[in-house]
């Protein structure tokens, strides 16, 4: 790496103004060397990653100040909730932030995860950043878990043994996997302390760890660019600027992307923090009465990101339903970046796909076939909903290979086959999530929200 | 032209809510005029704070020539009270009757009726209406208990009065605000502990020293306060 | 320059570049961020407090008052009760007297009361949500936490919390206990009292085991109708059966029902005398014989005249078969052994004039228009089927039907029923005391299908009814026994023949002897310390009364003079007052010195004749018994220590304590003894 302040090689290591330029220079390092200005335009889906970190961000600090006020007993921790809520200077804030921002985080974690599969960005070299990333979407979903249990209100008690009960439908080893998850055989203060270590120490140190290692691999794998053999980014503007046989003009390489991408970033958490702070003024996060093992809410209700997995209980038994499926969904998202046999293309080459597309499309019409014969046998008329969409959009991507390639037809006809199985499932995600936490009221009947 | 709309959508949503709020609903239009307004039932009930009261006040709108005035708009008014309805019309044997629900505040309360006047102005009349907290409904009990039946000249079924066998003079009964607001506190606490000969009365009233504790003495007290008619300045509602 | 243009113009300026924009979303964050603590310090209770501070300013005691404000956030705390109370953040002046005069809250102070504010906190009294300090959370909190604060009419009902005892201060809470025993409340509902018992019914529905006996099929179709139109004063309620629902309970009751010990026995009967003298002499003997202190019946301008222990007896024409009336006015153990009704040994005469008077007491337009048709198996079963679907076992024995289990929701905790938990009528204002009243007044508006009955209650019975129920929280269950204040006495029942005897004649349906028994006469507990033996023999002879002015009184019993002496050997051995030596008195200190200086107290100093007859012919103060036979009724040592403590010796007294000295004592009771009746006889 050249030495932009015309420091001489090998000078004095011991001028500790020199040591502070090289320590810039190596942070530096942290994000793409290059980036064109005009690609640094704003685009809805580009800050999915920053956001979510600025969210994690916003919760450690909001984390760290409900600490000062929050004993893990029972009932003194519900009692403290009061407190914030009443007491603590600004303690409904606090509250309040924490609470949107979990919520937003689970949403854009999510939300990263679609964007970097629609783009591509788990094919080589970046196929270790994704299992991490993956690894970072569990651990998001079961910080949020884990601190749900918290206020010790019936909204958290029912939810955590919603949860817990799930996985004790696991074979062999399910009873005692739920001991140890709860420290004990149902959710008491054991279990309360249990999460409250999870949730304050034990996950979040893994999450900034996985954190460090993704940002670390995101620099190494190119950033926003694919790296060719040597390790340098291949710049698609260049290529085509290259084919087309005109110079490159350095000035549009000019920008030093740490400072522009990083004001770009810091901006975009900026406003997520202007917006949780004022959805935390005008919503208070909720607080139920006080746990009452006695007494079981109707429904009782998953915190939002599972509820798709209780509706999906209300079709399929415990053991399918929470086990089996999400198994298959979590090692089907782990294989996406090495599924050659699903989508053979390291390069951006359209032509390729064409070749492959009969096989492609009977195995998707079988997976969407299938599905759908499922989903009739237990009645799952809600969730039949995305198959069906997709089905309709598998049909309209039929096309002879000999049209000429435009239109939506013909986009859709060189998807490859990942992109159908994964757009099922985050449609499928979507609808289950939306009918679980908004179609259904006691003993889980279906009922029409504006009906109430 | 795009601007334009954006403005005046804006502009739209934004007027609503500027709008005056309209207040909770008029009050009946009278059809007709009166020149005397009397109570006729309902006044003077004693309640326990907070209690609806089990009769309702009730006045009626007469004309010049004394005749029943039906159609009369009239409306009652005391800070601490409840109406229901406030403004009543009268029906057509000239009266208006309200339910009456008394305030947290133990007191003597003075309703304000007031029905405009055919000529202009308006014409009132005041009622009273008694609330009783925790030590004015102590002192009532401990009253009824030991006072009553020498201080109530009326009998009732369970209690016979004593009032008539005693001779002169004879006791003052409990709402005799005439005589008793003169006395202070501290004069009635210690008639009540020693007896009449404390204030150079008829020894006819005993000492209650040794049978009533001092709290007990001062919510009887409190209980002559709070039903003395006419009522006792310190105690009297708005 | 347009305005488009314009506005382009200032929106470059602040969001052109990325470092603008970066300023621009800082500076907005900085905004944001520093709202919540600005609204700190607008927060309510600080404006309630700077209220506070510059209305004290004018005040005579203004420096006292302002030395005693802390500003801030106050609290009580009592982790054992987990109490946190903070509402003295807004209510500052709560221990404030000086303040007294205000006429608005909140800087009035506390008004007297029993308990601190410091050991006990605001919760546990008012309820409310005692860790907000905004108005809105501790006034009104939502449907999902504790209650909101209590209405002051039902505040009485906190203290039903800890006391079991009948509290001076809480009459609508004592009214509501007593209510909830009489109207049978606990026969269907179970509700377990702070001291972890149930509360015990105390009226006594009576056994249909041998019911065809007493009546007809069309009476008790009648009154499953409407059991006020027979008795006003009926604690009965009313089911809403439809006319076949009635005719079909009818039909079963009048099925299952068996013979009684009393249908076996022979019926001796006099003929009354002919006509009005009948009459006469049969009204005039239930005067004698003081049915009236029992039973009520309506006199002709529609009030009730008489005593709330036994049924009214207002259309009892109507009702009652006249050989089932006889036997019963004989004996009525061998109808129901359970009655309350003593066996009072009328002769046949007394027994046919009464029975005549009471079949004369009958009301035609009850049953007139009353027909129903023949009763037939099928209507037998759904009457059956009925009887046991509605409960009427829970209070009433029938043949055949067992007594139902946890018919009715447990009541131990209504007053922490959550609200989510209860299903308002639309419309409704949706609190719990409401709920309570509403459902108390009229159960069915809650829903169709609800089996309560239609109790005929008045609003203030209702409100006191509600006021009981709402001391029933989870607290109160839950208290500590060493918190419970009650006054429960040990079972008591009389042994051996003078036992047999209070049985047979149920002395403890009026008398109260050691906490057990009724309320209307007499305690009995300390009886043998206080008379004298001939005086005790005399009156169960005749027992004359006390108190002219009465209209209950002790009725006669006709009792043979082994049974009196048995009696009055019990009551003079067993009913004795502790630490009673009765030689305590000397005689000697009872002389006609004493006696005179006694007359000078009673009449001059302490008045006693504007309460108490001493002479008929000068005093005339009726608020307690007549002492003009006192020297032959009371034991002087009795006398003596009476007027030393009325309410040892007679707890409840309404005789004030006049504090006399042992000197004062003696001549009082030196000249009470001298009053004994004439020589001449004749106890009046």
């Amino acid at each position: 790496m050249a030495r932009p302040l015309g420091i001489p090689e090998g000078a004095g290591l011991h001028n500790p103004l020199h040591a502070i330029v090289r320590w810039r220079e190596d942070f530096q390092r942290m994000l793409s060397a290059r980036v064109l200005e005009s690609r640094l335009g704003f685009r809805v889906t580009w800050y999915l990653g920053a956001l979510t970190l600025g969210c994690f961000a916003i919760q450690v600090t909001t984390g760290l100040l409900l600490m000062l006020y929050y004993h893990p007993s029972i009932p003194q921790g519900y009692a403290d909730m009061k407190d914030l809520e009443f007491v603590v200077s600004s303690g409904y804030m606090l509250r309040s932030l924490h609470r949107w921002s979990a919520h937003a985080m689970v949403f854009l974690v999510f939300m990263h995860m679609a964007k970097v599969f629609y783009r591509r960005g788990y094919k080589t070299p970046r196929e270790l950043n994704w299992i991490i990333g993956v690894f970072l979407l569990l651990a998001t979903l079961l910080l949020s878990y884990t601190g749900y249990l918290l206020p010790w209100d019936q909204l958290s008690y029912w939810g955590t043994t919603v949860g817990a009960n799930i996985i004790s439908s696991i074979p062999v080893v399910g009873a005692n996997l739920r001991f140890y998850l709860l420290g004990g055989h149902t959710v008491n203060a054991n279990a309360l302390l249990r999460f409250y270590v999870l949730h304050t120490m034990m996950f979040p140190l893994l999450v900034i760890v996985l954190i460090a290692v993704h940002l670390w691999r995101l620099h190494e794998d190119g950033g926003m660019y694919d790296l060719d053999k040597n390790g340098n980014p291949i710049v698609p503007e260049h290529s085509a600027l290259a084919a087309a046989g005109a110079p490159i003009r350095l000035e549009e390489e000019k920008t030093l992307s740490y400072r522009e991408l990083l004001f770009r970033e810091v901006i975009g958490i900026e406003a997520l923090t202007v917006v949780l702070f004022v959805m935390g003024l005008l919503w208070k996060a909720p607080l139920e009465e006080l746990a009452n093992p006695l007494h079981t809410p109707n429904p009782a209700r998953a915190p939002w990101y599972f509820t798709g997995l209780q509706e999906l209980l209300h079709y399929f038994p415990p053991f399918v339903a929470g086990i089996i499926l999400p198994a298959l969904i979590v090692s089907g998202l782990f294989f996406i970046p090495f599924s050659p046999f699903f989508d053979n293309v390291t390069t951006y080459d359209a032509n390729q796909w064409f070749r492959r597309k009969p096989i492609r499309m009977l195995i998707a019409a079988a997976f969407i076939l299938v599905l759908g014969v499922l989903l009739v046998r237990v009645h799952a008329w809600d969730a039949l909903l995305p198959a069906f969409v997709v089905a309709i959009l598998l049909l309209l991507s039929t096309e002879p290979p000999s049209q000429p390639a435009r239109g939506l037809r013909s986009w859709l006809s060189s998807r490859p086959l990942s992109f159908w199985i994964m757009t099922l499932f985050l449609m499928e995600a979507v609808v289950l999530t939306a009918v679980g936490t908004l179609f259904r009221g006691p003993s889980w009947a279906w009922v029409w929200p504006w009906r109430g | 032209m795009k601007r334009v709309a954006t403005y005046g959508l804006v502009l739209i949503l934004i007027l609503p809510g500027c709008t005056a709020r309209r207040a909770a609903g008029p009050s009946p239009t009278p059809k007709a005029y009166g020149t005397q307004l009397v109570e006729v039932s309902g006044g003077k009930q004693i309640g326990g704070v907070g209690s609806k009261l089990s009769d309702p006040l009730v006045v009626q709108v007469n004309g010049a020539d004394g005749s029943p005035v039906p159609g009369a708009l009239v409306s009652f008014r005391c800070v601490g009270l409840t109406f229901n309805p406030s403004d009543a019309l009268s029906d057509s044997s000239g009266q208006a009757s309200v339910a009456v629900q008394l305030g947290g505040i133990p007191g003597s309360y003075q309703v304000l009726a007031a029905t405009p006047k055919s000529g202009g102005g308006t014409v009132t009349v005041t009622s009273h209406e008694i609330a009783l907290g925790y030590q004015e409904k102590l002192g009532k009990e401990v009253s009824e208990k030991y006072c009553t039946f020498c201080h109530d000249p009326e009998s009732t079924p369970e209690r016979v009065s004593n009032f008539d066998n005693l001779t002169p003079p004879s006791p003052h009964q409990f709402s005799d605000g005439n005589t008793l607001n003169p006395m202070s506190d501290a004069d009635l606490i210690k008639i009540i502990a020693d007896g009449g000969p404390a204030l150079g009365k008829s020894p006819q009233t005993p000492a209650y020293r040794g049978t009533l504790t001092t709290a007990e003495i001062k919510a009887v007290v409190a209980y002559l306060r709070a039903v003395a008619d006419p009522p006792y300045p310190a105690s009297a509602g708005k | 320059m347009s305005l488009g243009n314009q506005f382009g113009r200032v929106a470059r300026f602040f969001v052109g570049t990325a470092p603008r924009r970066f300023a621009s979303v800082s500076v907005l964050l900085a905004v944001v961020s520093s709202i919540a603590p600005t609204k700190d310090l607008f927060s309510e209770w600080r404006h309630y407090q700077r209220r506070y501070v510059r209305m004290i300013r004018n005040r005579p005691d203004a420096a006292r008052l302002e030395r005693r404000f802390e500003s801030g956030i106050h609290q009580i705390w009592i982790p054992e009760q987990h109490v946190v109370d903070r509402c003295s953040t807004c209510h500052v002046a709560l221990q404030e007297a000086s303040l007294a005069d205000l006429r608005k809250e909140p800087f009035r102070p506390h008004p007297p009361m029993p308990h601190s504010l410091t050991e006990f906190g605001c919760v546990v009294c008012h309820h409310g949500q005692g860790a907000a300090t905004t108005v809105q959370e501790a006034h009104y909190s939502t449907k999902a936490w504790e209650q909101p604060i209590l209405p002051s009419r039902y505040t009485e009902s906190s203290c039903g919390q800890c006391h079991m005892d009948v509290l001076e201060g809480t009459p609508r809470l004592n009214q509501g206990r007593r209510l909830l025993a009489r109207y049978g409340c606990a026969h269907c509902h179970a509700i377990t009292q702070p001291d972890g018992t149930l509360v015990a019914p105390v009226d006594e529905p009576p056994s249909l085991e041998h019911v065809a006996e007493k009546t007809t099929r069309e009476w008790i179709f009648a009154w499953v109708k409407n059991p006020q139109a027979y008795a006003a004063s009926s604690t009965m309620p009313n089911y809403r059966f439809s006319d076949q629902e009635a005719a079909d309970i009818a039909s079963f009751l009048v099925a299952q029902s068996t013979a009684s010990e009393n249908s076996r026995k022979e019926l001796k009967r006099a003929a009354p005398p002919p006509g009005d003298d009948a009459a006469q002499a049969g009204t005039s003997l239930y005067g004698t014989l003081f049915c009236s202190s029992c039973h009520a019946i309506q006199n002709a301008a529609g009030n009730l005249v008489g005593g709330d222990l036994a049924p009214e007896l207002t259309r009892v024409g109507s009702k009652v078969n006249p050989d089932w009336l006889r036997r019963w006015l004989q004996a009525p153990q061998g109808y129901d052994p359970k009655t309350r009704m003593p066996r009072y040994r009328y002769d046949e005469k007394q027994v046919a004039l009464l029975s005549t008077f009471l079949l004369s007491k009958k009301d035609d337009d009850f049953l007139a228009n009353v027909h129903l048709p023949d009763s037939d198996t099928a209507s037998i079963a759904r009457g059956k089927k009925l009887v046991a679907d509605y409960g009427c076992t829970a209070c009433h024995r029938v043949n055949g039907v067992n007594p139902p289990e946890s018919f009715a929701p447990d009541l131990s905790r209504i007053g922490s029923k959550p609200l989510f938990q209860v299903g308002f009528i639309r419309g409704m204002p949706e609190t719990l005391p409401d709920y309570i009243a509403g459902k108390i007044h009229d159960p069915r508006a809650f829903g169709p299908a609800l089996k309560m009955p239609t109790f005929s209650l008045t609003d203030v019975q209702v409100e006191s009814l509600t006021t009981a129920l709402l001391a029933q929280t989870d607290r109160a269950v839950t208290m500590p026994p060493e918190l419970v204040r009650t006054t429960s006495h040990a079972k008591y029942h009389p042994g051996g023949d003078a036992g047999r005897l209070m049985e047979d004649l149920r002395c403890q349906s009026c008398h109260s002897i050691n906490g057990n028994g009724g309320d209307m006469a007499p305690d009995l507990s300390f009886e043998g310390s206080a008379v004298q033996r001939k005086w005790l023999v005399d009156f169960m002879n005749n027992p004359n009364t006390l108190r002219p002015a009465l209209i209950r009184r002790m009725p006669k019993f006709n009792l043979s003079e082994a049974e009196i002496k048995s009696l009055s050997d019990y009551m003079l051995s067993a009913y004795q007052a502790s630490g009673f030596d009765s030689q305590a008195l000397e005689a000697s200190a009872l002389n006609a010195d004493a006696a005179a200086r006694g007359k000078q107290l009673f009449y001059t100093k302490y008045a006693c004749q504007s309460c108490h007859i001493a002479d008929y012919k000068k005093d005339k103060g009726y608020v307690g018994p007549a002492l003009t036979d006192v020297g032959d009724q009371l034991t002087p040592v009795w006398i003596y220590k009476l007027l030393k403590n009325p309410n040892a010796l007679n707890p409840g007294t309404v005789m004030p304590n006049p504090n006399l000295t042992d000197g004062e004592a003696r001549d009082l009771t030196a000249f009470l003894i001298t009053l004994k009746a004439h020589p001449k006889g004749g106890t009046t």
